[in-house]
């Protein structure tokens, strides 16, 4: 089962690696091989591994979520753009309801729960001000107050599971970003004082940036998250430097 | 029935071919000491030969004369210039011969068949070796001074240079075989000749575990369970071991890599089988350092469990499980033995059915398991003390008369200077500290500072160690690296034979055993029948409380005799050399479990891992203390640094320059995977880096995965 998890890791390094050199066709098809590996290693796993497969399977459905959502944002095309953002968020809202949300695997995350939900804000950014949404998967959901249950849900895992874990620190974030609850500042200071690695900065930035871009009410303050983070990521990157 | 058995006696060729293909020969004698094992000369076998044969000096009727044999022998010992020979084909049965003492009080005759140049005849199929009769006078006091003990033969009929092909010959005295010839001395005109002493062979357990018949081996390749069961125990722990890591096959197999339908493998050793006599320990020790799942049935905490306990936390750092089978509360608990307090004891509780899982067939299976899965995540991984301890380097010490004489420096000027290894200046001893021992101690104590001179300036137990160090770690340590260890058995306490398997698997210098004389009636106590066993083994020296120095005199010459070297009067079916234990463990000790075995690129790898984690994007930084941004960044960048050293490494040793134009590299599955996986960590590490030499590398290791890809 090691070997199974070091090929995932293995697939998934070359994902993000092909990622961020912006050759996305390559890199959702690995992001799509360590999926598969891992669904057929669940088909017969035995009830002790499943919830570490399915843990990892969130996981991988969450990275080709991010691979499609930069490659839809980098299309000049907009039909492109369109396709590329809803395949985001088909790959995020399955790694949501097949793994993230089932309480047999007893996963405490919110990758896939509120990537989800950004990824379909970028597809389709009237959404965040109506009431009501149909989703591509037929199913209605009202974007604010998925929000707010994400934020409860991310606080309690803050609690527990995920006590300190920047993520969901970044999550939590983001939701009171998102929600008009908190200021750039104060929303982002529990972030900044765990002192995160550069790549997290960089991941946080990679989703503030495109909906600062967005015609939202919010969108002013998230420019101002933005701009802060972008600046102290500056400085950890001279720290670097001097170092 | 004793004496030279023509029948026996064999010459043996030993064929090397040169580069050319050119071949040479050696020629010995050989002596059958089994129907399949040849003793003979370890000289003939330099450096490597590719066909050894073997011919009977009266081959059997209708069979070829000469016999297919092992090129590499299945014992060779430099040392004494001897080798056993395993030849394909055994002979008809035989008995061992007559093992012969080799101290004399005066000379001896002696006499001997071989196969010396001077006998060889010309023939019209070549070269035709005929044996000779030897015989003459084995001087008593001979063969001493300087190096090893041999035997001085003094031979009637001398050759001068031809005496090439007598090496092996056997050296008989009466009817018992007393050693073998090694070589004649050129300077006595050939008048003289050198034995290897039959006793120093067989105080080495390589050669008594050879030429015995096995017991437990062939033990199983891959992966299997040594369960040592303890004496009295009846089947249920055995079964209960058995059904535990049966139910847990499926996932045991994927773990270790196994096929899926791979049945579990068991060795059973009973703890008293164990000890009835030394080459069956042997064996055990080399179970205990083999077996990659050992449970341990710790019942009582028997004496002989507990030294084999001790041995296996020299040898293995995992995976040892300890289980009782009685049940124990929380006044039980916190009186466990000293050594096996930080071990995961699993015990029995009441009323427990098998579906439940604190029931120890579910606890057994759950803690091999996790056991497996930690040793092969966490390279320190531990489950009995002393391992890491016990492979500490000699602690330094400044010592209050170094110190005193360095004008009472300070410390930072005594630095390197005059720091000198602590241990010759003490003895250790290891013994009981119950209330009831301490009119032992007061006795033993003084006796031992009275007899033991030069051995070490003061007698200290654990209690009287100044070290400031934590006590396990002092204690292993101490244990292994003391010249002088003195062990007390009285009162039988689990936590002294813990330590006397420590002793005994770690030092080249064997602990000097002593017992009270009343402990010696074993019917008495618990467990007569390894007591029994274990005092015939290990042969302690017994003294009488409030009694002479004589045990203690006698127990300081076995100590110089560990000394010296091989001069241990033992009975070699019954006892076991001082340090016979250690020779096994280091022949048998797999030392592919440590972390230095691994590849450069291996260990790079794994140290980042051990501080980050296995996926720090996704589960991040495990590393304690993290949080502090400093740190933090420090571990990020040692790591990418460990990362680029590891990736430069690996391809500088294991790739060749032009990858798309070699057809081996592409057919190298294993080598590519392995170069794209460091290839994608330096990528992934370095982008986004402003460093221009980052940068640089960052470039060619991008440039490599897309010649990757495309291979």
């Amino acid at each position: 089962m090691q070997d199974l998890f070091d090929k995932v890791r293995e697939l998934k390094t070359k994902a993000k690696n092909r990622r961020d050199l912006e050759r996305y066709e390559s890199a959702a098809s690995f992001a799509k091989q360590a999926i598969q590996t891992l669904e057929s290693a669940l088909a017969s796993a035995e009830a002790t591994e499943k919830s570490k497969l399915a843990d990892q399977l969130a996981d991988s459905y969450g990275l080709l979520g991010g691979i499609y959502r930069r490659w839809g944002l980098s299309s000049a095309d907009q039909q492109d753009r369109e396709e590329r953002l809803e395949e985001s968020f088909n790959a995020y809202n399955r790694g949501y309801k097949q793994y993230e949300e089932r309480e047999e695997y007893k996963i405490a995350n919110s990758y896939n729960l509120l990537n989800r939900l950004v990824s379909y804000m970028l597809f389709n950014p009237a959404s965040f001000s109506v009431a009501s949404v149909t989703l591509p998967d037929g199913q209605t959901m009202s974007l604010n107050e998925e929000l707010k249950k994400a934020g409860v849900s991310i606080g309690q895992q803050l609690k527990w599971e995920r006590r300190g874990d920047i993520w969901a620190i970044a999550d939590l974030a983001l939701v009171n970003l998102l929600l008009d609850r908190e200021t750039p500042v104060a929303a982002y200071a529990d972030f900044i004082s765990e002192s995160p690695a550069d790549y997290v900065y960089d991941s946080v930035l990679s989703v503030l940036r495109p909906l600062s871009a967005l015609q939202l009410s919010i969108s002013p303050k998230i420019q101002d998250a933005v701009e802060l983070l972008e600046h102290k990521l500056q400085n950890i990157r001279l720290t670097q430097v001097e170092h | 029935m004793g004496g030279l058995d023509t029948k026996r006696l064999a010459l043996v060729r030993t064929v090397f071919k040169n580069d050319e293909g050119e071949e040479t020969y050696k020629h010995g004698t050989g002596y059958f000491v089994t129907k399949d094992l040849v003793l003979t000369a370890g000289h003939i076998f330099f450096p490597a030969p590719t066909d050894v044969r073997v011919r009977l000096e009266a081959p059997p009727d209708g069979k070829p004369p000469w016999l297919k044999a092992n090129p590499s022998p299945v014992w060779e010992n430099q040392k004494f210039d001897a080798a056993l020979l395993k030849i394909d084909e055994p002979i008809h049965e035989v008995q061992l011969p007559v093992w012969g003492n080799t101290s004399f009080e005066d000379n001896v005759k002696w006499y001997s068949l071989a196969y010396p140049i001077a006998a060889a005849e010309m023939t019209e199929d070549g070269k035709a070796y005929k044996s000779s009769g030897l015989e003459g006078l084995l001087y008593a006091h001979g063969g001493g001074g300087q190096g090893l003990q041999e035997l001085e033969l003094g031979v009637e009929h001398e050759s001068k240079e031809k005496w090439n092909g007598i090496s092996g010959a056997p050296i008989f005295v009466g009817d018992e075989l007393v050693g073998i010839i090694k070589s004649y001395k050129i300077d006595f005109e050939g008048k003289r000749l050198d034995g290897a002493p039959i006793t120093q062979l067989l105080s080495d357990a390589a050669f008594q575990r050879a030429i015995k018949p096995k017991w437990l081996s062939p033990l199983p390749q891959s992966l299997w369970t040594l369960i040592l069961i303890s004496e009295n125990s009846d089947e249920v722990f055995s079964v209960t071991v058995k059904k535990a890591i049966e139910r847990r096959k499926e996932t045991i197999n994927k773990l270790t890599g196994l096929p899926s339908e791979t049945e579990p493998r068991f060795v059973e050793v009973v703890v008293t089988d164990a000890l009835v006599k030394p080459t069956r320990w042997y064996e055990t020790v080399e179970a205990i350092c083999a077996a990659p799942i050992m449970v341990v049935d710790v019942t009582k905490y028997q004496p002989a469990v507990m030294l084999l306990l001790g041995i296996r936390s020299v040898v293995r750092r995992g995976l040892t499980i300890t289980v009782t089978t009685n049940k124990l509360d929380e006044s039980l608990l916190s009186e466990l033995p000293f050594n096996i307090q930080e071990t995961k004891l699993i015990f029995p509780r009441a009323n427990l059915e098998v579906a439940d899982p604190r029931h120890p067939i579910n606890r057994i299976g759950e803690a091999v398991v996790n056991g497996l899965t930690q040793l092969r995540g966490h390279t320190r991984y531990l489950d009995l003390p002393a391992y890491d301890a016990v492979r500490c380097p000699k602690p330094q010490v400044v010592s209050a008369e170094i110190f005193d004489k360095a004008g009472g420096a300070k410390g930072s000027e005594l630095k390197g200077s005059v720091a000198q290894k602590a241990e010759p200046e003490r003895i250790l001893m290891l013994c009981s500290f119950n209330e009831k021992y301490r009119k032992n101690w007061i006795h033993v104590s003084e006796k031992i500072t009275l007899t033991f001179k030069g051995a070490g300036k003061s007698l200290e137990r654990m209690l009287d160690i100044s070290s400031p160090r934590l006590v396990g770690q002092a204690l292993y340590e101490g244990i292994r690296w003391t010249p002088c260890c003195i062990i007390d058995w009285t009162h039988w306490r689990a936590n002294v034979f813990f330590e006397l398997g420590v002793r005994l698997a770690c030092s080249d210098i064997g602990p000097v055993c002593l017992i009270e004389e009343q402990e010696l009636d074993v019917e008495k106590g618990d467990f007569p029948v390894q007591k029994g066993h274990l005092l015939k083994l290990l042969h302690p020296i017994s003294y009488i409380l409030d009694g002479t120095l004589a045990p203690f005199n006698a127990a300081f010459e076995r100590y110089h005799s560990f000394l010296k070297g091989g001069k241990e009067k033992l009975e070699s079916d019954l006892a076991i050399p001082h340090n016979a234990t250690y020779r096994t463990v280091v022949n048998a000790y797999d030392w592919r479990q440590e972390p230095f075995a691994r590849t450069p690129h291996e260990e790079l790898r794994a140290t980042v891992e051990t501080q980050q984690g296995e996926d720090p994007e996704k589960d991040g930084f495990q590393t304690l203390f993290s949080t502090n941004a400093d740190f933090k960044w420090e571990i990020q960048r040692s790591g990418r640094e460990r990362w680029i050293a590891a990736w430069c490494y690996f391809r500088k040793r294991y790739v060749p320059e032009d990858i798309e134009k070699s057809e081996e590299f592409k057919n190298n599955k294993e080598l590519r995977e392995q170069l794209s996986a460091l290839t994608e960590r330096v990528v992934q590490e370095l982008r986004n880096q402003p460093d221009p030499n980052h940068q640089r590398i960052y470039n060619e290791a991008v440039e490599l995965i897309d010649i990757l890809d495309l291979l």
